[in-house]
């Protein structure tokens, strides 16, 4: 599920951008949203507090101002005329005149000592008597009766000054800080007594009296405070109430403002993610990109472009360092490579070069050559002295007549040469080389003069042998021929002309053997008719077929009558044995030719129903000079050259010849082709 | 009655060779190496040469040159006869104009057929 960050730099960081925008973003709301509402509580109760105080201060001023009024009135002159009139008309009017200057519900009245009103701003009042105390003290000068503040002076003639005549006294209900008050639509006041009933009915959206123990408290709806009031209204306190709704107005405000706001602040944290983290991981998956290439096309050549100066250009200033080094390390390498490559070829061509000499000069001087190329040091030199050299490596070759070792000489080199432990083994390394090469040459000379000196023999002792043989031959015939034998003298003769025949088959066949292995057998390939030749063969064996009462069959549906290439001599040849062997070895049954011929080879099968041959015998069969032990066999004379000489002429003819038996008493097929195509 | 010069190094040839020749009505003259064979020609009139190839003293093949330049001798009819039966030796010993290249040992009837025929041809 997160492998799309796991596996980008970019998604990592687009998360990490994403988070570190958003997260203050959204602590900013939350603590907005759980803390603020306090503070503002707070902030507005303690405002509508000061509110209170400043209500409270400006009434308290505002009735010691009327209280000093009161007492100025007090003191006028026209206050004597009280004592002229119980009901004075005149200080009535002056204080009904007085009264309405004031925009707020009061009256003036003085009261005489029978507590009697005896001048009033109300003229309904006039005559009516109170229930006031009026021997008031003159420094307590205001009391509050029936929420109703009484404000007093006492009056003295102005003639006699001890002489009290009335007390003037100013009624102001309480009602009247309505006026002070604030009333708005969410904020609510008033002014409640000891009893914690409101002055003003409906003034408060609930009941006062949920304010009786508390100087303030926060309902659901309001934030409401409670501040008593100061002298002489101490049984009074202010009441504010604030609409919670009013209170919290900006922060709700803000809030929705906020919201309003999240979809372009999130759009932007994340343009901003995605731009910045493109720009972060660019560099990176240019890196990333070029090193691939480099991976790729194994060009080292190729290197990063580095701007700016941030740690990504650092590392590609680092990258392409370390590409330059491995670069420049790599072209090293293939160099040294290479001229090792070169070193090794030619180490090689030296050891092929020594190996093809082919007499010991020359294998001595070409080696010294190869090795002074080899190791571009022409000051190496070979020494003939049978005295080994301090400086030198020996070279011994076997004397194989003595089966001993012979010291012939040294290759002298340079003593640090020797000194140096890998140099000395590739000295001594050449030098067995050498002293291997000298036994080659050494063996195939010896080889070469034995073979020729056999070949030499053969073909002489042939020649000498054939000579006499010539003359018992021709002298055999000769008196077969021209002389009148009798029968007994006439198969003497004959019997000595066949054993001739007989031994100089043998000779020809050793001396043709002799040929081969000499490498001197001529082989001359010319157009031939092979069917020709087979059926000649036949001919030529017929009597030794009908002698033993053999079923000698040929058979060639199979052959295409044409001219082949081929040594008719040598195929003919091959075909008289193959097929003289069947007969020699089968009493009884059939000896069968089969001639076939396809595009790339012709092909004689020879099968008999002969004694046949064990499976362990067959390939024995091709070695020189065998015969097998076999009772049946052993009648029969022969070299046991007669095989072997004919899958060799048939491999000089591109040929084989090919055994197959299914074992004692079965019979066997002889397989012979040749390559035509 | 016809004379055939039997050149041959072996005794036992020639002696052969001879026998069978008298046997066939010729007279016959030996020689044992080229150069005999090259005196007996200047000295008698031969209608048939048989000559062997290897030889000491003169070989049959120097013999033949010498035979083949003479105008006197190189019309006669001439055979070899040889031990040698590769095919090297035979196209050498035809090429010196000989008419015959017989290998030995040779087939009595053969030989006697060859003869005949070669004898036929020095005639016309």
């Amino acid at each position: 599920m997160f492998k799309f960050i796991k596996n980008s730099l970019r998604n990592k960081l687009l998360i990490a951008f994403i988070g570190v925008g958003f997260l203050p973003y959204l602590l900013f709301l939350a603590y907005t949203l759980i803390l603020s509402e306090t503070k503002m509580v707070n902030k507005t109760i303690s405002e509508q507090r000061e509110k209170t105080i400043d209500i409270s201060s400006e009434i308290t001023n505002h009735i010691s101002d009327l209280n000093k009024e009161v007492q100025f009135l007090a003191q006028l002159d026209l206050m004597d005329d009280l004592l002229i009139d119980d009901i004075d008309k005149r200080v009535s009017r002056l204080l009904s005149q007085k009264s309405s200057d004031y925009n707020f519900k009061n009256i003036l009245f003085a009261l005489n000592a029978k507590k009697s009103i005896i001048a009033s701003s109300d003229k309904n009042l006039l005559s009516r008597s109170v229930d006031i105390n009026t021997s008031l003290e003159n420094n307590n000068s205001l009391f509050i009766k029936n929420n109703v503040l009484y404000m007093y002076a006492k009056v003295y003639a102005s003639f006699n000054p001890s002489q009290h005549i009335a007390t003037l006294f100013f009624s102001y209900p309480l009602t009247n800080f309505n006026a002070y008050l604030n009333h708005k639509k969410d904020i609510h006041s008033t002014i409640i007594d000891k009893k914690n009933i409101s002055l003003f009915k409906d003034a408060l959206p609930f009941s006062a009296s949920i304010m009786a123990n508390s100087k303030e408290k926060i309902t659901p709806e309001h934030l409401i405070i409670k501040e008593k009031m100061p002298k002489p209204f101490e049984n009074y306190s202010i009441v504010y109430a604030v609409d919670k709704s009013l209170a919290l107005a900006f922060l709700y405000d803000f809030i929705r403002f906020m919201l309003y706001i999240s979809p372009f602040i999130f759009f932007i944290i994340i343009f901003v993610s995605l731009r910045y983290s493109k720009h972060i991981v660019k560099p990176i998956q240019k890196l990333t990109d070029v090193t691939q290439d480099i991976i790729d096309s194994k060009d080292y050549e190729k290197s990063l472009h580095v701007s700016g100066k941030d740690e990504i250009a650092k590392l590609s200033t680092a990258f392409n360092e370390l590409l330059y080094t491995t670069h420049t390390a790599l072209q090293a390498l293939e160099k040294e490579n290479k001229l090792r490559l070169k070193r090794f070829i030619q180490l090689i061509e030296t050891f092929n070069t020594i190996i093809q000499t082919q007499n010991e000069n020359k294998c001595i001087t070409t080696s010294i050559k190869q090795i002074q190329i080899l190791t571009d040091n022409e000051s190496i030199r070979f020494e003939n002295s049978t005295e080994k050299q301090s400086n030198g490596i020996g070279i011994e070759v076997n004397d194989f007549e003595k089966n001993e070792k012979v010291f012939i000489g040294s290759i002298i080199l340079n003593s640090d040469l020797l000194a140096d432990a890998n140099e000395s083994r590739f000295y001594h390394s050449i030098a067995t080389m050498i002293s291997l090469q000298l036994d080659r040459i050494h063996l195939i000379e010896r080889t070469m003069s034995a073979s020729n000196a056999k070949s030499a023999f053969i073909s002489n002792m042939s020649h000498e042998l054939r000579t006499p043989l010539n003359a018992i031959i021709g002298f055999s015939q000769y008196l077969i021929t021209y002389e009148e034998l009798n029968e007994d003298q006439l198969d003497v003769v004959s019997n000595i002309e066949s054993s001739a025949q007989y031994l100089l088959s043998m000779i020809n066949e050793i001396l043709d053997m002799a040929k081969i292995e000499a490498g001197k057998m001529e082989v001359s390939i010319e157009p031939s008719d092979i069917f020709e030749l087979v059926e000649s063969a036949r001919t030529m064996l017929m009597p030794l077929a009908q002698e033993k009462n053999l079923n000698f069959t040929f058979e060639y549906k199979d052959f295409e009558k044409k001219q082949y290439p081929t040594d008719a001599k040598m195929f003919k040849q091959i075909v008289v044995n193959l097929l003289s062997n069947a007969i020699k070895f089968t009493l009884e049954g059939e000896v069968s030719i089969n001639l076939s011929s396809s595009k790339e080879r012709v092909t004689v099968r020879v099968t008999d129903s002969g004694i046949g041959i064990k499976e362990d015998d067959l390939k024995a069969l091709f070695n020189d000079f065998t015969q097998l032990e076999n009772v049946m066999r052993k009648k029969h004379k022969g070299t046991g050259l007669g095989l072997s000489l004919s899958k060799k002429m048939a491999q000089l003819l591109h040929g084989d010849i090919t055994l197959h038996s299914e074992g004692e008493g079965y019979g066997t097929e002889s397989i012979f082709y040749i390559k035509v195509g | 009655m016809a004379t055939v010069l039997v050149c041959d190094d072996e005794l036992m040839n020639r002696k052969l060779a001879s026998k069978i020749l008298k046997k066939e009505g010729y007279d016959v003259l030996e020689a044992t190496n080229g150069q005999e064979a090259i005196d007996l020609l200047q000295n008698n009139r031969i209608d048939l040469i048989l000559m062997d190839l290897m030889m000491p003293k003169m070989d049959g093949y120097e013999a033949i040159k010498i035979i083949k330049k003479d105008v006197n001798t190189s019309t006669i009819p001439l055979i070899i006869i040889s031990a040698l039966s590769d095919k090297e030796a035979i196209n050498k010993g035809l090429s010196l104009s000989a008419y015959e290249y017989l290998t030995k040992p040779f087939d009595l009837i053969e030989f006697r057929l060859r003869i005949a025929n070669s004898m036929k041809i020095g005639d016309m």
